[in-house]
């Protein structure tokens, strides 16, 4: 009885704590719309680029942007995508250098940033949060699907690959969000 | 919210007016992977940027243009039981290097390098540490770039052999000493010549994720020139194949005329491979037999040096290393069956702090001298 009790609880405590969370949001892969690459592009060549040990992607150049160091979106991007360890990703860049090999990709501070690198140099891959993306609006740019099994997955897609968890802005007082729910509690 | 930001993107209208490129200022940012404390020579490379691309030019060239200084020093504390050996704390290795990318197809690296690496030599029957010391040009190269299947580098390089070859700065291996073939110099570590090389991806050999690449080069070096034993033309190729990033194997093949040894014919061909295991463990082997038309009493035709390690990265930032170590070795008056088995603790406080302590058990097993052992220390940091 104790046990169920205990089950029942912890399922409980599970739910709430999952119910606090905030929800997945797609990772969105963009070029310039003048881009004259495919309109998808598989992981371990998005791996390989954004190593750079790959600059063309189907005979087109392609650069890599990354988001700000410790961002979560790309902490999640390059935990799916690179499949590194911090500490092996440093090694890597590291050996690179000394091999007079890959750059590490240019680092840009904003969605905003990145999108209008885009844009200006039709050579560049970068990528963004979706919401980011519905909210900017911006043109001369496209998504970039990722080609798994034969398909183009476009986020929304149920096997898309791509997503992060943002980390909530603070809530302003007397908003009603219960303390420590909203992620921006000490 | 899919459909809205599809829509969105169809549908698309300008945020706001933004200038058509992006400032000289952003394209001078340091070229850094991950931010940490310790300063580095990134902040010189971003002054030249800056100097070199005022903000107020067009930013397209200063985009494409890029600059990365670095450099290392290293020391050790290195001890043996061997006769004619002794303790020796150095400083064994300051390096400086500078990569500089014009745009995105022509590059121009330079590495120069204080270098004193203590190394067992035997002279008149005995044997005593190695004392040279000074500065090396390392690598002085321009490099142009049509396409990830075709580039070419002109200047003087390391010599793409096998793995351990190209990638040989000890403060970047996992171990304090090298092993026997390299001790041994069977190739030289750097040519100056020509290479011409490049990468081919698939996803069509078992629909596994591939990479080929290739190298061929060729080189020349004479005394003055610094090369080391090459006296005269040398020719060499490189193939390896990853597959899922995961598996590597390559064949290297290298032919030189030796100057040190009467220009004797020196054949060379190297077998490598290594992959990922499970459970953070990683397993290399190197294997080298080169083939000479000539040699002096006592020194075999056909030397075969052969090692396989296992690496395990126990921690994020901490590994052991096992090296077992084969070799017939030239160093010691003659021809003489060298066994080595090397334990080593890494340790990478951060990525840019190395630090090794490593014991190896070497066992002679034919000639006059006897086995020994080792142990060291080291430190390096790159900055």
């Amino acid at each position: 009885m104790r046990l169920r009790s205990l089950a029942t609880s912890l399922v409980l405590a599970a739910a709430l704590a999952g119910r606090a969370e905030p929800p997945l949001e797609p990772i969105v892969l963009i070029v310039s719309a003048e881009w004259p690459g495919p309109d998808a592009i598989d992981l371990p060549t998005l791996r390989r680029v954004y190593l750079d040990r790959q600059g063309q992607v189907g005979g087109a150049r392609a650069r890599a942007l990354h988001m700000p160091s410790g961002s979560p979106i790309r902490e999640s991007f390059s935990h799916t995508v690179l499949r590194r360890s911090g500490a092996r990703l440093e090694r890597y860049w590291i050996e690179q250098a000394l091999l007079g090999e890959g750059l590490p990709p240019r680092e840009l501070a904003s969605a905003d940033a990145v999108l209008r690198r885009v844009r200006a140099a039709p050579d560049t891959i970068g990528y963004v949060a979706g919401g980011d993306l519905e909210r900017l609006r911006p043109e001369g740019v496209r998504i970039l699907a990722i080609a798994s099994d034969g398909r183009a997955l476009l986020p929304g897609d149920e096997a898309y690959p791509l997503h992060f968890r943002p980390v909530p802005s603070p809530a302003p007082r007397g908003d009603g969000t219960p303390l420590g729910k909203g992620g921006a509690d000490p | 919210m899919l459909a809205g930001l599809a829509l969105g993107l169809a549908l698309a209208t300008p945020a706001r007016s933004e200038p058509a490129t992006a400032s000289g200022r952003d394209a001078c940012a340091p070229v850094r992977a991950q931010p940490d404390p310790l300063p580095d020579l990134q902040q010189l490379a971003e002054a030249i940027c800056r100097a070199l691309w005022p903000d107020a030019l067009p930013s397209d060239a200063a985009e494409r243009w890029r600059l990365r200084i670095g450099g290392w020093i290293d020391g050790s504390y290195r001890d043996t039981d061997s006769s004619g050996g002794d303790d020796s704390i150095a400083l064994n290795h300051a390096n400086l290097h500078v990569d500089v990318r014009l745009d995105d197809r022509w590059q121009l690296f330079f590495e120069g390098e204080y270098e004193y690496e203590p190394a067992l030599i035997e002279e008149s029957d005995e044997r005593e540490w190695s004392d040279e010391r000074g500065w090396e040009l390392e690598q002085l190269y321009g490099e142009y770039r049509y396409a990830d299947f075709l580039r070419a580098r002109g200047g003087r390089f390391s010599t793409p052999f096998g793995y351990w070859t190209p990638v040989h700065w000890s403060i970047n291996v996992d171990t304090i000493e090298a092993p026997l073939y390299e001790e041994n110099r069977i190739v030289p570590e750097q040519q100056i010549g020509l290479r011409v090389f490049g990468s081919i991806f698939s996803d069509r050999i078992r629909e596994l994720q591939t990479e080929i690449e290739y190298s061929l080069y060729g080189g020349y070096g004479e005394d003055g020139w610094a090369t080391g034993k090459p006296d005269g033309l040398t020719l060499g190729t490189d193939l390896r194949l990853r597959l899922e990033d995961r598996h590597m194997l390559g064949v290297s093949l290298y032919t030189q005329e030796n100057g040190d040894e009467d220009d004797r014919r020196e054949n060379n061909l190297m077998i490598y491979a290594e992959t990922r295991l499970p459970f953070d463990l990683l397993l290399r082997s190197e294997y080298v037999r080169q083939h000479r038309n000539r040699t002096r009493p006592g020194y075999v035709h056909n030397a075969d040096l052969f090692y396989a390690k296992l690496r395990w990265d126990f921690l994020e930032r901490a590994y052991l290393n096992y090296r077992f170590e084969y070799g017939e070795d030239d160093r010691l008056g003659e021809t003489v069956d060298h066994v080595a088995h090397r334990f080593t603790l890494g340790v990478q406080p951060i990525a840019r702090i190395r630090l090794k302590a490593e014991y190896a058990r070497h066992i002679l097993e034919e000639g006059p001298l006897g086995d020994y052992d080792f142990w060291g220390i080291s430190a390096g940091l790159f900055f």
